[in-house]
């Protein structure tokens, strides 16, 4: 059923059993894995079916620190969420991503790789995946002629899968409507969480629109996710009751911000032209990239990091994405990017005749970011148009990821030389050891991440190893924000899985 | 007519065949004249420029070694002290790959001018940037 908050009287009272607050792959897939059940779910959008500029403008925000892509464009304000411009990665967080590293300060998540991976399996239908096949061996074997670089000492074969990529808004928008117990409202902008006396329980969540309405939800339990800017910004201005923000008793609500820093360092010069076909993207056959080993992590205390190579006659062609996504319209930012790609590749037929072997490739590194308190989403004096404060980020990366890029690279560098199969250049930026800068053509992932990081313990996370806020019984938060470290692959996979294990979590909960 | 349309056409398909795969060949077989100052690997992918730019690098981080005699001395030395004594080029290029081979087998290796090489591949890099 589908309900346009705009258009029902003000004030209405909405009640149901679950309320999710978002309608994003996160909030989307929940509310997907509660449909046809004995309860009532209330699913909220800020945004409706198209995109709204007015709505979007709710997202826009300050930035600070590191320059990442703006807070308005950087995620989609509307029905399917970012899925509305996702590039359908997809690639499981490696064991040691869920392990506590002594190297890496509050790393270790509350449950394993192994732990999640039947959530892994049943993420392939929502995201349309082909397969599940993540092993390199089994690749190889289909075709031959895929075959791996022999730099076997430090790094292994990551291989990503491909969605569509599913865009959640039109492939679920029926479903969904026709769901008879998912009540889905639109224009329906989460504004204030309202607790009682001793908040340690939510009463009631206020929605607001453009329109001018305002209307309270109630439910048993309800579940943020609505991205990490977000969940996070809309904890801490939900202040009336509780002065620092719900959850934020050990003031860590919002911070530990990670994206994924994605980074040109360096290229990689072969002794012969190769197409390295294995790691160029072509869908839907699986792609591989360079990931590093756990020993090797351990060993030299880095940070995780995987790192794809492309041509660099053509990567020289593409302007960095800080440049082509920096305005505030994410529809304008996605054709500026379009149209660069396609002129740096030029149309199918000039494709189909250009030579699929190069000498040189550009090194792009995917780097995981330690968890640190300073990177972190703050609330601005300024409000929106609906009254909420808006966000503040502030990106801060430190010593340890500029240290660990730097030995990546070198340790690309070192394989190409031990195998004899060529030699690595880096980029000027990574030359001085002791040069902390991040290059100007560093950007961020889209990959919003840790803002109500999950720890079972309070003085260390947010939520506890569910996604329930701590203190609070009925308040859960999903999606990427959860994540305790934020491994190097693309996140939406992992966002999936733990979203429908915090629902299996809550339907356990409901019946008991 | 027809006939010399066709010897055209012929002489053009061969042509097309031919000059990549003699380039192809000749850089398999690329014969280095001055081994001890041109870094195999590196010398097929970067210019004279580059080479001398990881050369002068070198000098300026390893200033004791900045002297052309005792490149020489060092590149005609492998670490457990044994030199080779033969000026046949051959012999000597095949001495220095060897020597490259094992400086990245047992990690001996540094980034100058940002490109990650064996020591004896900067200082084939340096002596080059003397000459």
């Amino acid at each position: 059923m589908h309900i346009d908050a705009r258009q029902i009287e003000n004030n209405s009272r909405i009640e149901g059993d679950i309320c999710i607050i978002g309608a994003g792959p996160s909030g989307l897939s929940i509310a997907l894995e509660w449909m046809d059940t004995p309860y009532k779910v209330i699913l909220l959008e800020g945004g409706g079916f198209d995109y709204d500029d007015k709505v979007q403008d709710l997202f826009k925000g300050k930035m600070t620190g590191h320059s990442n892509f703006p807070l308005k464009s950087a995620r989609l304000h509307m029905f399917g969420g970012s899925s509305g411009h996702w590039g359908g990665m997809c690639s499981t967080f490696d064991p040691i991503a869920f392990q506590k590293r002594d190297w890496v300060p509050l790393s270790g998540w509350p449950f394993s790789q192994a732990d999640l991976m039947p959530f892994y399996m049943r993420c392939q239908n929502y995201l349309d995946i082909q397969d599940m096949e993540f092993d390199s061996a089994v690749w190889q074997k289909k075709d031959p002629s895929l075959i791996p670089l022999p730099f076997t000492k430090n790094f292994w074969p990551k291989v990503w899968r491909f969605s569509g990529p599913t865009r959640f808004g039109p492939k679920y928008k029926d479903t969904i409507v026709n769901a008879k117990n998912i009540h889905l409202y639109t224009y329906a902008n989460a504004t204030d969480i309202k607790t009682n006396d001793t908040v340690n329980s939510v009463s009631e969540i206020t929605v607001k629109n453009y329109a001018g309405k305002t209307h309270s939800v109630v439910a048993k339990h309800y579940i943020l996710a609505c991205c990490a800017i977000q969940n996070s910004r809309l904890l801490l201005a939900s202040n009336k009751q509780a002065p620092k923000g719900l959850g934020n008793d050990n003031d860590l609500v919002g911070r530990h911000f990670m994206d994924h820093a994605e980074i040109h360092a360096g290229e990689l010069w072969l002794n012969e032209p190769n197409s390295l076909k294995y790691y160029m993207y072509k869908p839907p056959r699986a792609k591989v990239e360079l990931a590093m080993k756990p020993e090797t992590q351990a060993q030299l205390q880095v940070l995780n990091g995987i790192t794809s190579l492309s041509p660099l006659d053509l990567d020289k062609k593409i302007p960095p994405l800080s440049k082509t996504w920096s305005g505030d319209d994410p529809r304008k930012n996605w054709k500026d990017v379009s149209e660069a790609d396609l002129k740096a590749r030029g149309n199918k037929i000039k494709r189909f005749f250009e030579s699929k072997e190069h000498q040189s490739f550009e090194l792009v590194v995917r780097l995981e970011q330690a968890p640190n308190p300073n990177s972190r989403v703050l609330l601005d004096t300024e409000l929106d148009t609906l009254g909420v404060p808006r966000a503040i980020l502030h990106w801060d990366m430190t010593e340890v990821e500029k240290r660990s890029l730097r030995k990546i690279i070198e340790l690309v560098g070192k394989e190409a030389g031990l195998s004899g199969f060529g030699r690595v250049k880096l980029d000027k930026s990574l030359r001085d050891e002791k040069n902390l800068d991040f290059p100007e053509h560093t950007s961020g992932g889209w990959h919003h991440m840790g803002t109500t990081r999950m720890d079972n313990d309070p003085k260390r996370g947010v939520t506890d190893g569910n996604g329930k806020v701590h203190g609070i019984d009925n308040l859960y938060t999903a999606g990427s924000s959860n994540f305790t470290t934020g491994g190097g692959v693309n996140p939406t996979l992992t966002v999936v899985a733990v979203s429908i294990r915090l629902s299996d979590h809550i339907k356990e909960k409901i019946k008991g | 007519m027809k006939r010399k349309k066709f010897l055209l056409i012929s002489a053009v398909a061969v042509a097309a065949v031919a000059v990549p795969v003699a380039i192809k060949l000749g850089n398999h077989k690329k014969v280095r004249n001055r081994p001890m100052e041109e870094p195999r690997i590196l010398g097929n992918f970067c210019n004279d420029e580059e080479i001398r730019e990881i050369g002068m690098d070198y000098r300026k981080r390893v200033p004791e070694e900045a002297e052309k005699q005792k490149l020489v001395e060092l590149l005609l030395k492998n670490d457990s002290g044994k030199r080779i004594n033969s000026t046949d080029i051959h012999e000597v290029s095949d001495w220095l790959d060897e020597k490259t081979d094992q400086e990245f087998k047992a990690d001996n290796t540094l980034i100058v001018a940002g490109w990650v090489v064996s020591v004896t591949e900067a200082r084939q890099c340096a002596l080059y940037s003397l000459s």
